[in-house]
C-alpha cells in the first residue's frame, strides 16, 4: 500500500519525519536497554535544573532572597499543578523570608542546616546531592530549594494535586458490605487499607517501576502471617521489571504471572477495599500501582475467582447456594453451546421425544446448520458485549434495544435463526454475567467457543477431548506454586473442598488456606 | 503456527460453508430426521413387512411407511426407502409384533433394530391378535396406550420391553415370550 502514500515528492512542503529506514527495523541491531543512571550528568545546580525543564511550561521558578539578605539567594523550583500553592507559600516561601531561626545566619552551610531542621514548615524534608534524585522529587511534586555554591538542593513535599473522590466500585457490585473502592490515587488506597487493618504488622512495600512513568507499586502483606518466601518472589518480580512505563494494568499483570500466560486468570484484582483486605488477611500478597484503581492478589486458584465477598454478608446456607451456583454457571457457560449442538446434530437420540420434536418443529423453516447458527449467534453476542463496553453510556441502550430486538425477536420471526438456539445462547451469556472475575469470564468466552466447534465438528466424542484439554491445561497451571485447581487437586482434604464450593460458618474456617504456607496458620480461636 | 493455520483453515472453510454432512456422514441437522413412533413387525414365514408410523404435531400430519423384505434387516431398510427424511428410530415407544411372529424371531427383529441405532430398551413390547399393521395404521401413541393401560391394568402386570424380550432369547427360553405373548395381547380397536 506504500505506493498510494502520497510522498513527499509531490509536495515537497510536506512535514516528513527524520531518521534513518523509518518503515521498519532491523531489530537485532537495536542495542538493549541502556542503564538508567545518572539521567542527568550535570552538577546540581540551577542552571541544569533549567537546562532540563527547559520548554516545559509547567516549570514554575523563583529566586528568594533569605531574611531579605542579598547574599543569601537560593533558587525555588516546582511544577504548576502538582504542587499546592498556598501550602508553598505559607510554608516554604513565608518562612524564609521571615522565620527568625534563620535570622544571623552566617553562610550558605548554616543555612542549609537551620532549613533541615525546622527553618521551614515542611513535614517531609530531604537533602538532595545528586540532579536526578532533585529532578524525581520535582515531578513527584515536591518544590525544590537549591543552593547553588554547595551544589545541593533540599526537597519539599507539597504536593497538592486533585484526584478522584473514593466512590463506589464501578465494576463490582455490592449488595451488603463497603461500598469504599479503590481509586487512581496509590496513597489514598494505602490510607484506605490502613484503616481496614490497623495493624502495624500490615507492610506496604514500595517500589518504583518504569523508567519514564516513575510509578509507585506497593506490594502490601501481613508481616507475621504470609509467607515470606512468596513475598520474597513478588518482590524480585516487581524489582525485575525494567520497561518505559507502567500505564495500563497488563504491563505489571504480565511481569508477575509465569510465562507462557495462561488464559485463565492468575492474579486476581479487586476495586473493593474489603475484598482486598479479607485477602491480605488470609495469608496473600497484595498489590497497588498508583494509577490504577485495583488491588491484586496473590497467588489465587479457580476456587477464589468463584467465591464472592458477598457471599459472607448472607446466611452460611445461602451463601453456599449461591456459591453453589456459580460453579454450575461456570460449567455451563463453558459447555451448555458444545453440548447442545454435539447432541442435536450427532445424538438425537438422547433427546426426550417430546422436547426433539418441539426442536425439528422450531428449525422448520431455518435455512441454516444448527452449527453455523450457534456460532454466529455465540460471535453476535460477543459483538453486543463489546459494543456494550465501548459505547458511552448515553448512547449504550441503543445496543440493548438493537441487539436485544433484532438477534432476539427479529431474527428468530424472519426464520434467520431458531428460538432454541437464541435460548442456548441467552442461557450461556447470562450464566457467565454470574461470575465475579471478568477476567475468568474472558477465558471462558474463548474455551466456549473452541469447545463448541469441537462439539460441532466432532459431537460428544469432540467436545470430551476439549473437555480433556481444558481439564489438562488447568492442571497444568500454577499460581505461584499453588495449583489452579486447588483444593479438586492436591489437597485430599473433603473439609478443603468443600470450603470452596460452599460457604462455611465462619467459625468453622479456624485455619489458613495451608497451601499459601502462612507463618501463622490460625485465623481464629 | 502457519502450518496449523494451513490444516485448519480448509478444515473451517469447509465445514462453516455447510458441506459438514458431505466431510461429517454421521452429522445431520434435526430437522432432517423423522422420529417414528410405532412399530409394526409382521412376518409370514417367508416376507417381513414393517410399519411405521412417523410422529407430528398435528394428527392429520402423522404418516405411515410401509417396508417390507426377506430378512428383517432388508425390511428395516426398504422401509428407510420409503420415507423421504432419514428414520430416527431411537424414539420409538411401542413395538408391535403379528399374531404369527414367533418368540425367537422377534427377539432378532429387535437385534436387528438395535445393531442399526439405538432403539430404547425401554420401550413397550406387545404381540397383536392378527396382523399387527392394523393397529399402528389406525391407532396413535395415545390411544394405543390407553388400550394397552386398561389390559395392564387388568392382568396387574407391566408391559414387557425390548430388554426383557433381548433378555429371554439371550437365555434361550422362548417360553418367556409366550408369557409376553399371552399377557400382552391386546383386543383388536
Amino acid at each position: 500500500m506504500y505506493f498510494l502514500h502520497k510522498t513527499s515528492k509531490n509536495n515537497p512542503k510536506e512535514f516528513q519525519l527524520r531518521g534513518e529506514n523509518a518503515l521498519s527495523y532491523d531489530e537485532k541491531n537495536i542495542p538493549p536497554h541502556p542503564p538508567s543512571k545518572p539521567e542527568i550528568p550535570l552538577p546540581l545546580t540551577s542552571d541544569s535544573l533549567r537546562e532540563v525543564f527547559a520548554g516545559s511550561g509547567d516549570f514554575l521558578q523563583h529566586t528568594v532572597y533569605v531574611m531579605g539578605r542579598e547574599d543569601l539567594k537560593l533558587h525555588l523550583f516546582a511544577l504548576d499543578g502538582m504542587v499546592n500553592t498556598a501550602n508553598l507559600i505559607q510554608g516554604i516561601m513565608r518562612p524564609l523570608t521571615s522565620n527568625p531561626v534563620l535570622k544571623d545566619t552566617r553562610d550558605f552551610q548554616d543555612l542549609l542546616s537551620r532549613v533541615l531542621h525546622g527553618g521551614v514548615y515542611s513535614f517531609e524534608v530531604k537533602l538532595r546531592e545528586k540532579a536526578d534524585d532533585a529532578a524525581l522529587d520535582l515531578i513527584s511534586g515536591s518544590c525544590v530549594l537549591v543552593f547553588d555554591e554547595l551544589q545541593r538542593a533540599v526537597t519539599f513535599e507539597t504536593k497538592g494535586f486533585d484526584f478522584r473522590g473514593v466512590s463506589e466500585p464501578g465494576g463490582e457490585n455490592v449488595l451488603k458490605g463497603s461500598r469504599e473502592g479503590f481509586i487512581e490515587n496509590i496513597r489514598m488506597n494505602t490510607a484506605l487499607l490502613r484503616r481496614r487493618i490497623k495493624s502495624p504488622n500490615l507492610v506496604l512495600e514500595q517500589f518504583v517501576v518504569g523508567r519514564e512513568t516513575k510509578t509507585t507499586v506497593a506490594v502490601a502483606y501481613l508481616r507475621e502471617f504470609t509467607n515470606a518466601d512468596l513475598v520474597q518472589v513478588v518482590r524480585d518480580r516487581v524489582q525485575s521489571m525494567d520497561v518505559d512505563g507502567v500505564l495500563s494494568a497488563t504491563v505489571l499483570e504480565e511481569a508477575l504471572i509465569e510465562k507462557p500466560r495462561p488464559l485463565f486468570p492468575t492474579l486476581l484484582n479487586t476495586e473493593r477495599v474489603n475484598k482486598f483486605c479479607s485477602g491480605l488477611l488470609a495469608g496473600r500478597v497484595g498489590l497497588l500501582v498508583d494509577g490504577l484503581p485495583l488491588g491484586y492478589l496473590l497467588p489465587v486458584g479457580l476456587s477464589q475467582h468463584l467465591k464472592s465477598e458477598e457471599d459472607y454478608g448472607f446466611h452460611p446456607v445461602l451463601g453456599s447456594f449461591l456459591t453453589l451456583m456459580r460453579y454450575a454457571c461456570f460449567l455451563i457457560s463453558i459447555l451448555l453451546p458444545g453440548f447442545f449442538v454435539a447432541v442435536v446434530n450427532f445424538h438425537p437420540e438422547m433427546i426426550p421425544v417430546e422436547l426433539t420434536l418441539s426442536l425439528i418443529s422450531s428449525r422448520a423453516e431455518v435455512p441454516f446448520p444448527m452449527f453455523l447458527e450457534l456460532l454466529t449467534m455465540l460471535l453476535a453476542f460477543e459483538v453486543l458485549l463489546e459494543a456494550g463496553v465501548q459505547l458511552p453510556r448515553e448512547i449504550g441502550q441503543a445496543v440493548s434495544i438493537v441487539g436485544g430486538l433484532i438477534l432476539g425477536s427479529a431474527a428468530v420471526e424472519a426464520r434467520i435463526v431458531s428460538p432454541i438456539v437464541v435460548i442456548v445462547v441467552a442461557m450461556t451469556g447470562v450464566a457467565g454475567f454470574v461470575l465475579p472475575s471478568q477476567d475468568l469470564a474472558g477465558a471462558l468466552r474463548i474455551w466456549r467457543l473452541a469447545l463448541t466447534i469441537l462439539g460441532g465438528v466432532g459431537g460428544l466424542f469432540g467436545l470430551s477431548i476439549g473437555g480433556i484439554a481444558l481439564i489438562f491445561k488447568l492442571c497444568g497451571t500454577e499460581s505461584y506454586g499453588v495449583p489452579y485447581l486447588y483444593p479438586f487437586v492436591v489437597s485430599g482434604s473433603p473439609k478443603r473442598i468443600l470450603e470452596s464450593v460452599a460457604r462455611l460458618p465462619t467459625q468453622d474456617v479456624k485455619f489458613r488456606d495451608p497451601q499459601l504456607h502462612p507463618q501463622n496458620k490460625r485465623r481464629r480461636k | 503456527m502457519k502450518k496449523f493455520l494451513l490444516f485448519f483453515l480448509p478444515c473451517a472453510l469447509l465445514l462453516l460453508s455447510g458441506c459438514g454432512a458431505l466431510t461429517l456422514p454421521s452429522s445431520r441437522q434435526i430437522d432432517e430426521w423423522e422420529v417414528a413412533d410405532l412399530l409394526a413387525v409382521d412376518f409370514d414365514g417367508e416376507k417381513a413387512t414393517f410399519t411405521t408410523i412417523i410422529r407430528a404435531d398435528k394428527e392429520e400430519d402423522r404418516s405411515v411407511y410401509q417396508g417390507a423384505g426377506d430378512t428383517f434387516e432388508q425390511a428395516l431398510e426398504s422401509l428407510q426407502d420409503v420415507c423421504p427424511k432419514r428414520l430416527l428410530l431411537e424414539h420409538l415407544r411401542f413395538v408391535l409384533f403379528g399374531e404369527e411372529v414367533e418368540a425367537q424371531d422377534a427377539a432378532r427383529c429387535l437385534e436387528a433394530l438395535l445393531r442399526q441405532g439405538d432403539v430404547r430398551l425401554s420401550a413397550s413390547v406387545y404381540q397383536t391378535q392378527g396382523k399387527a399393521a392394523p393397529y399402528v395404521e389406525d391407532s396413535t401413541v395415545e390411544t394405543l396406550s390407553g388400550i394397552m393401560d386398561e389390559e395392564q391394568a387388568e392382568k396387574k402386570q407391566p408391559a414387557a420391553t425390548v430388554v426383557e424380550v433381548l433378555r429371554g432369547s439371550y437365555q434361550g427360553t422362548p417360553a418367556e415370550l409366550n408369557v409376553v405373548k399371552e399377557r400382552e395381547t391386546v383386543e383388536a380397536p
